[in-house]
C-alpha cells in the first residue's frame, strides 16, 4: 500500500525507539482520524508486528522470473544445439542435456535479478525530489532518528486539532515535533 | 602470542563495534570525516600513482590492438598464458565481495555489515579487470559479440556446449548481479548522505542516485525482501561461476587439467585470495579513515580465520591434484606432475606451497590474527601465491602437453606484465575513488548492529 502524499501532517522524531514504537502502536490500531506514516533510519522489524504486514510481492516475482529464465535459456540453447544447426560430433547426442544446464542456472539468475530489481523500482516509483524532504526534522529520519508522521485522513482538518496533537506527541516523548502544511 | 595486547584498536577482540559508537558518530565517521579525511596528500598521492598504473594499461590494451596477442608471451602450445592467469586470479578475488554480502549475509553473520560495502566494491572492480583478459585474448576483440547468441544472417549459434561459452554467461551474470546488489545496499545510504549534504551540485548527485529513498516502513520491506531474494540468488552464483572457470580446465584431457577437483577447488581458491585481498584494503583504509570502532580486531579475526579454513582447503586441493595425477598411472601426468615439483617451474611449484600452505598456518595463532599489520603481510603473500598458482596450473599444464615434440617452456613478455600491472593500478585507481566518493561502509546495517545491541543492553539491565 502506497501511502498518500501529505497535504498537511504532524511530524515528531524520536530518540529512543521504544517511545517511537509505543507512539506508533496507538495509531495504527486507531486510525480512524489519522494515518501514521513511519520514516526509519534502518528497517525496525518490530513495525511488522505494529502495522498490517503485507509481505512484499517481490519474492514471487523472482521465483516466475527465475523460472522464466531458465526454460527460456534451456529451450535456447535446445534449438540452437539439435534443431537449427545440429553438428554431429563423432556421433554424441545432439540433446545433450548435461552441457547445457550451466548456461540454464546463469540466464535464470540473471532474469530472476533483473525483473527483481525493476520490480522494486516499479514499487518504490523513483523520484528526483520530495517535498517531505524540506523538513529537517523528517529528513533524520534516513540518519539516526524515528520519525513518526501523522496524516489527518480528513482533509480540512482544523490548525487546533493539529497543533493539540503535536502537543500530545511531545507529551508522548517526541523529540523534536512540528506540524507540517504543504500547499 | 603477545601481540593481541599490541593493537590499538579501542575494543576488546570480541566486540563487534567499538563500544563508543553510535548512529551520531556512524554518520559523522562515514558520511562527513571520510570526505575530508580523503582530501590529504596520501589520498592524491595514491590517485595519481595509480593513474599512472592506468595510463600504462591504456598503453598496452592500445598495443595489443594495433599489434596482435603476438606482442604477448603467447606461443603454441603455450596459448592460454597471462590472460587466462590475471582473469582467474581476478575473478577469484571477485569472489570474496559476493561470499561476504551474500552467504554470510543467509548464515546471519553480523560482522559482515561493516566490511560488506568494500568487498562488494572489491568484487566489481575485480570483475571488470577481469573481463578485459578474455576480450583482449580474443585476438580480433572487435568481434566479441560473437559470443551472444543472437538470430544471424550467418545461421551461426555459440557452442552452448563449450566450457568457454558458459564462462561468458557466468562472468555477465556475475557482473551484474553484482553490480545490482552493490547499488541496492547503497540506496538507503546515499538518501543519508543526500540528507546531511548542504544543497548544491553533490546534493543533487546523491538525490538522484537515492532515488527518492526515504525509508518508510513499505519501502524497508520491499527492500529486504529483495536484497535477501538477491541474496539467495547470488549464493549458488559465486560457486558456479569458479565452478565454470574451473571446468574451462578439467573439461579438457590437457594432463594436469583433467581432474573433478577442478571446481571446487578453485570455488576455495577464489574465496581464499578475495578474502587475501579484502584484508589487503581494509587494513590500511580503516587506519587511515580512523574506522576502527567499525571494522574492529573481531573482523580481523574472521578474515584471518576464513583465510585459513580456505588456505587449508586448497592446500587439500594440491594434495589430492599431486595424489591422482600419480594414481592415475598415466605417463604424460605424471611427466607434469615432475615438471612441476623437479623441472623449469619448480621454483613457481615451491613459492606457491610456502605461500598458500606454510605461511597461512600462522593464523592457528589469534595473536596473529588480530595484529593488523601481520595479517596484512600475510595476505600479500596470499596474494602473490595466488596468482603463481594459476600461472603453475595454465603455464605446465599447456607446455607440456602430449605432443612431445612441440614442448616449450613460457617466458612473459614486458606487455605481458605492463598490462597485468595495467589492471592492479587500475584496481586501486577505482578503489581510491571508491573511499572518497561513496559511503564506504554500510550505515544502515551498522545501525541495526547498534540498534540490537541498545535492545541486548535494554534486557540486561
Amino acid at each position: 500500500m502506497r501511502a498518500p502524499i501529505p497535504g498537511k501532517a504532524v511530524v515528531a522524531s524520536f530518540k529512543d525507539v521504544e517511545q517511537f514504537e509505543a507512539v506508533v502502536k496507538g495509531y495504527v490500531t486507531d486510525n480512524q482520524h489519522w494515518s501514521a506514516q513511519t520514516v526509519t533510519p534502518h528497517p525496525l522489524e518490530s513495525l511488522d508486528a505494529l502495522t498490517a504486514y503485507r509481505p512484499s510481492p517481490i519474492p514471487r516475482i523472482i521465483f516466475w522470473a527465475f523460472i522464466c529464465g531458465a526454460t527460456g535459456g534451456y529451450l535456447m540453447q535446445v534449438y540452437a544445439m539439435a534443431i537449427t544447426y545440429p553438428l554431429n560430433v563423432g556421433g554424441r547426442p545432439l540433446h545433450s542435456w548435461p552441457a547445457f544446464i550451466p548456461i540454464t542456472f546463469e540466464l535464470g539468475v540473471l532474469t530472476a535479478a533483473i525483473t527483481g530489481l525493476v520490480s522494486w523500482l516499479i514499487r518504490l516509483r523513483p523520484r528526483l525530489y520530495l517535498r517531505e524532504l524540506e523538513s529537517a526534522i523528517i529528513t533524520r529520519g534516513t540518519q539516526d532518528r524515528y520519525v513518526l508522521m501523522l496524516v489527518p485522513i480528513d482533509p480540512e482538518m482544523k490548525a487546533a486539532d493539529l497543533i493539540a496533537k503535536e502537543a500530545d506527541l511531545k507529551q508522548a516523548g517526541a523529540e523534536e515535533t512540528e506540524v507540517r502544511l504543504w500547499d | 602470542m603477545k601481540t593481541a595486547k599490541q593493537e590499538n584498536a579501542p575494543t576488546r577482540p570480541n566486540e563487534l563495534l567499538g563500544p563508543e559508537m553510535s548512529p551520531e558518530l556512524l554518520n559523522q565517521r562515514v558520511g562527513d570525516e571520510a570526505r575530508v579525511r580523503a582530501r590529504a596528500w596520501w589520498w592524491w598521492l595514491a590517485l595519481f600513482a595509480t593513474a599512472g598504473g592506468v595510463f600504462m594499461m591504456f598503453t598496452a590494451i592500445t598495443w595489443v590492438l594495433a599489434k596482435g596477442v603476438g606482442i604477448w608471451g603467447l606461443q603454441i602450445p603455450v596459448a592460454w598464458g597471462f590472460a587466462i592467469i590475471n582473469f582467474v586470479w581476478w575473478i577469484g578475488i571477485g569472489h570474496a565481495g559476493t561470499f561476504i554480502s551474500a552467504i554470510l549475509l543467509l548464515l546471519q553473520q553480523d560482522w559482515r555489515n561493516s566490511i560488506n560495502r568494500f568487498t562488494e566494491a572489491m568484487t566489481l572492480f575485480a570483475v571488470a579487470c577481469a573481463g578485459l583478459f578474455p576480450l583482449l585474448h580474443l585476438g580480433r576483440p572487435q568481434y566479441f559479440y560473437y559470443l551472444i547468441p543472437y538470430p544471424n544472417e550467418m545461421g551461426l549459434w555459440p557452442q552452448f556446449r563449450s566450457p568457454l561459452v558458459w564462462d561468458f554467461f557466468a562472468v555477465s551474470t556475475y557482473g551484474t548481479v553484482s553490480l545490482i546488489f552493490w547499488y541496492l545496499g547503497l540506496v538507503p545510504d546515499l538518501a543519508t548522505m543526500r540528507d546531511r549534504t548542504k544543497p548544491g551540485l553533490r546534493k543533487k548527485i546523491y538525490a538522484f542516485f537515492s532515488l527518492g529513498w526515504l525509508g518508510r516502513d513499505q519501502q524497508w520491506k520491499d527492500y529486504r525482501a529483495l536484497y535477501f531474494m538477491l541474496a539467495g540468488l547470488a549464493t549458488p552464483l559465486v560457486i558456479s561461476v569458479h565452478s565454470i572457470v574451473g571446468l574451462d580446465f578439467a573439461v579438457s584431457i590437457v594432463p594436469g587439467w583433467h581432474s573433478t577437483v577442478f571446481p571446487p577447488y578453485f570455488v576455495a581458491g577464489a574465496i581464499f585470495s578475495g578474502f587475501a585481498m579484502v584484508a589487503t584494503l581494509v587494513i590500511p583504509i580503516r587506519k587511515l579513515f580512523k574506522l576502527e570502532g567499525m571494522i574492529t580486531t573481531r573482523h580481523l579475526d574472521n578474515i584471518g580465520k576464513v583465510m585459513l579454513a580456505t588456505g587449508m582447503m586448497v592446500g587439500f586441493g594440491y594434495v589430492s591434484e599431486v595424489f591422482f595425477e600419480w594414481y592415475s598411472g598415466d605417463a604424460f601426468e605424471m611427466q607434469t606432475l615432475m615438471d612441476r615439483l623437479t623441472g623449469y617451474y619448480a621454483p613457481v611449484f615451491w613459492t606457491v606451497i610456502f605461500c598458500n600452505v606454510i605461511s597461512i598456518q600462522a593464523l592457528w595463532w589469534r595473536g596473529i590474527r588480530t595484529n593488523p599489520w601481520l595479517l596484512w603481510i600475510l595476505a600479500g603473500v596470499a596474494n602473490i601465491g595466488m596468482w603463481m598458482e594459476r600461472y603453475l596450473i595454465v603455464v605446465t599444464s599447456l607446455g607440456h602437453d602430449y605432443l612431445t615434440s612441440s614442448w616449450q617452456d613460457f617466458n612473459a613478455t614486458g606487455w605481458d606484465w605492463a598490462l597485468y600491472l595495467g589492471t592492479l593500478c587500475f584496481f586501486f585507481f577505482l578503489v581510491v575513488l571508491f573511499v572518497r566518493l561513496i559511503p564506504m561502509v554500510s550505515m544502515h546495517e551498522i545501525r541495526e548492529i547498534l540498534h540490537e545491541r541498545a535492545e541486548r543492553g535494554k534486557e540486561a539491565s
